[in-house]
């Protein structure tokens, strides 16, 4: 190869600013993906929290009902006034 | 801007004029980012647009033919990467009809902030559509070239055509695909 020192400086030189944008780069993206990590982290512990609640709420629903139901059963088997059975 | 264009046009300059000349390009041009784009990043569109208009000077292909052959490669490389696009699409027309309806709604669940022009299909024969396109950029050759890639892709020749205009909405840009059978 018949380069001149000038030229393989400049090989160098830009070799070197390519090292460079490439590392970079690869920062940048490396930042983007915890970012992303963090939120994905927050939005999945959200609605876990979410769906505690709401399984709660549908236990709590369910109970009510149970006891309006025994009620109304009561209700259509006993007379209300003297309490004895229809 | 999304980072890929950045990165794939990188390449792609690279390629067709030279890493040397490219790497000499982009320190030249001092930009903000330093040239140093990741694909999943956003960068000022000022940036692309130093960059053609850097490298138009320095080759002498005029813009508009530097993001035409841009817009070719780079529907190649979204060929590669989004393979699923295009596999689920029977013909070329089916695919552009699905970038607006499509893969542009996919993009925004990834990134809700991505700017994308509007390519709607607004008309559709057996061997001629027109797609309008509508951007605050002015990248249509871009869009020719995309479709151009496409094209190849499905095995079609084509003969795009590009006709811009103006209505009350702004102004936009008819790209008519002309399948030669």
């Amino acid at each position: 190869m018949d380069e001149t020192e000038n030229d393989l400086e400049k090989r160098v030189a830009r070799l070197e600013r390519r090292a460079i944008r490439e590392k970079r780069a690869r920062l940048e993206a490396e930042s983007l993906l915890e970012a992303k990590s963090r939120e994905l982290f927050e939005v999945n512990r959200n609605l876990s929290r979410l769906n505690e609640t709401l399984e709660e709420r549908i236990r709590d629903r369910t109970e009510a009902l149970e006891v309006e139901r025994r009620k109304a059963l009561h209700l259509a088997e006993n007379d209300y006034l003297t309490g004895l059975p229809n | 801007m999304k980072g890929i264009v950045f990165a794939e046009f990188i390449e792609h300059a690279s390629s067709a004029f030279g890493e040397d000349e490219i790497e000499d390009l982009i320190d030249e041009c001092d930009l903000p980012s330093g040239g140093a784009y990741t694909a999943v990043g956003t960068y000022d569109f000022q940036e692309m647009v130093t960059l053609v208009t850097a490298l138009s000077k320095q080759t002498g292909v005029s813009v508009d033919d530097l993001i035409h052959g841009f817009g070719v490669y780079l529907g190649g490389s979204f060929r590669d990467r989004f393979r699923d696009f295009f596999d689920q699409q029977a013909s070329l027309f089916d695919f552009l009809d699905s970038v607006e309806n499509h893969i542009h709604v996919e993009v925004r669940k990834l990134y809700a902030d991505a700017e994308l022009p509007s390519l709607k299909m607004v008309s559709r024969g057996e061997n001629e559509a027109v797609l309008r396109y509508r951007s605050k950029r002015c990248l249509a050759q871009l869009a020719s070239g995309l479709i151009q890639s496409a094209a190849n892709h499905f095995d079609d020749q084509v003969e795009v055509v590009m006709d811009h205009a103006k209505d009350e909405c702004g102004t936009f840009t008819d790209i008519k695909v002309r399948r030669q059978t």
